[in-house]
């Protein structure tokens, strides 16, 4: 049980902040990503799930956290909730930074995923890509589309890549 | 953030790593939360436990959601109630339909109830007494007069099969519409249970010896029920029943409160389609005079030129009212007719040709 714990607590290192990133992208609200997050462990842990490699541990969480945030957000109640957390900081750099986040959090989903897993996470193309199921080159597209998106928004223009 | 500043964009990027990074004590929670929810739910489900240890923004949104059905269909019933109880006229429709009815069954059923108008008619000729309890016991409803009528109808075939005019008047009243023979019956049934009673102390022999002369029952004419609200301008339909005979072809109709007498609604004109029987038995339209003022028009007269004749079933008189804009919920008017104008402003409750019908009962 103990030696069960201990790979548990490894793989929970191991992919703690990719769930959470995941979820605080979606949710765009740190309790309730930390919630789902938990969820989502507690699913594997529970169920004692066992993962063929990395890469597919990756994508079984992507994907797991992915539907829970979905269908947490398409409540009207979640919908509405729009608290990206501040951190007690309110210099100009902090501004900044929430300016980002919420231009990121705006952006569809398509968009989303790859710039927060591959540009701000630090994944490989390659990693982004089998976590999201797709192609390498897609992927890198769509980075660069967020990039413009992201950039068009902080000028103050609108959204209108999608 | 302007476009020099982009050109440390990765920088930026980089800098929300921070932000989308768990730091100790959040990853220490989670884990915690993590397994704490992976035990209660392998031994949470046989012990019947919920789930622990869920974030309090979770909760406050999970009692939400599992309220937000239930509030809702409180909401639509307390809606549906309310706007029952202030929009919709309160009467209820129901009872109307029911009595409908039950009354028309009784129509379809039994011809010897029908017979007995015209025995009724003749009867009435000879008392004076009788005839007042005719007007205070029409006031009966139709559910009772119906169980009377069937528990009366054997002592009525007995004495309908004296009446002379049996077959005409069986005759006449199965030509009525449905709707008409509805509101012809509502009063059948109810004098047909007063004459069991009567003619018992009245005897037939006195049958037509009268039948010439102008009467009125309560199922000669007739108006449908209506619902009205105060202030409301309606136009009665009055119709007759059967062939009717009119010496002096002068109609008086006054629409009174039953509850005040003394109340009456203003009648704003008459208009008539009446017929006439001709001598070889056809019909044919009457020239008839309008509405005549009388009193501020609380009555209404309406004359049949040709006088002494037969009106036929076809005619109809239109009465276009208003209804005081200070009736109560509930009221009930009658329309009345007289053949005499002294009886028609009077509210003398025992007028010799007076009589009831319709009930127009004030909504709202």
């Amino acid at each position: 049980m103990e030696d069960q714990r201990d790979s548990y607590s490894q793989f929970y290192e191991r992919n703690a902040n990719l769930v959470y990133a995941v979820a605080l992208s979606y949710l765009r609200h740190r309790e309730d990503a930390e919630d789902c997050s938990a969820d989502v462990f507690a699913q594997v842990f529970e169920q004692k799930l066992t993962f063929e490699s990395i890469e597919h541990e990756r994508a079984w969480l992507v994907t797991a956290v992915r539907n829970r945030c979905r269908n947490r957000v398409k409540h009207w109640f979640q919908s509405r909730r729009d608290e990206m957390p501040e951190n007690g900081r309110s210099d100009e750099a902090a501004v900044q930074l929430r300016m980002t986040m919420d231009a990121i959090a705006e952006m569809p989903e398509k968009y989303r995923l790859p710039l927060v897993l591959c540009a701000v996470q630090g994944y490989s193309t390659a990693e982004t890509a089998k976590m999201l199921q797709t192609n390498e080159s897609t992927i890198t597209t769509r980075i660069s589309r967020a990039r413009k998106i992201l950039r068009k928004k902080l000028e103050g223009g609108e959204m209108n890549e999608a | 953030m302007k476009r020099d500043d982009l050109t440390n964009e990765q920088e930026i990027l980089n800098a929300l790593k921070n932000e989308y990074t768990m730091d100790a004590n959040q990853r220490s929670r989670v884990l915690e939360n993590a397994w704490k929810r992976a035990e209660n739910g392998e031994q949470g489900i046989a012990a019947g436990k919920l789930r622990p240890s869920r974030s309090p923004s979770y909760r406050i949104h999970e009692s939400v959601r599992r309220a937000l059905p239930l509030a809702a269909c409180i909401a639509v019933v307390l809606a549906g109630g309310l706007f029952a109880y202030y929009k919709l006229p309160r009467v209820n429709e129901t009872q109307i339909s029911e009595t409908t009815t039950a009354v028309s069954d009784t129509v379809s059923t039994s011809d010897t109830t029908t017979t007995t108008i015209a025995s009724l008619t003749t009867v009435k000729q000879g008392s004076d007494a009788f005839r007042t309890t005719v007007n205070s016991e029409s006031r009966t409803t139709v559910s009772e007069t119906t169980t009377t009528a069937e528990s009366a109808e054997s002592t009525m075939t007995t004495q309908a099969s004296a009446a002379e005019t049996e077959a005409e008047a069986s005759a006449e009243v199965q030509t009525v519409g449905t709707t008409a023979a509805t509101m012809l019956t509502t009063t059948t049934t109810s004098t047909t249970a007063k004459t069991t009673t009567t003619t018992t102390t009245t005897t037939t022999t006195t049958t037509t010896e009268k039948s010439e002369e102008f009467i009125v029952t309560d199922a000669d004419l007739y108006v449908p029920n209506m619902s009205v609200y105060a202030g409301e301008q309606i136009t009665l339909t009055v119709r007759f029943g059967r062939n009717m005979e009119f010496a002096g072809a002068q109609m008086y109709f006054v629409l009174r409160d039953q509850n005040l007498p003394n109340r009456m609604a203003q009648i704003h004109a008459i208009r008539a389609d009446i017929y006439e029987q001709t001598a070889d038995g056809g019909t044919q339209q009457v020239e008839t005079l309008g509405a005549v003022d009388h009193g501020q028009m609380l009555a209404a007269c309406v004359t049949a030129q040709s006088g002494n004749s037969i009106l036929t079933t076809e005619s109809v008189i239109y009465l276009d009212v208003t209804i005081p804009k200070d009736a109560q919920n509930g009221d009930i008017y009658r329309l009345e007719l007289f053949e005499d104008s002294k009886y028609a402003m009077a509210d003398d409750q025992t007028g010799l040709f007076r009589t009831q019908f319709g009930d127009i009962k004030v909504v709202g």
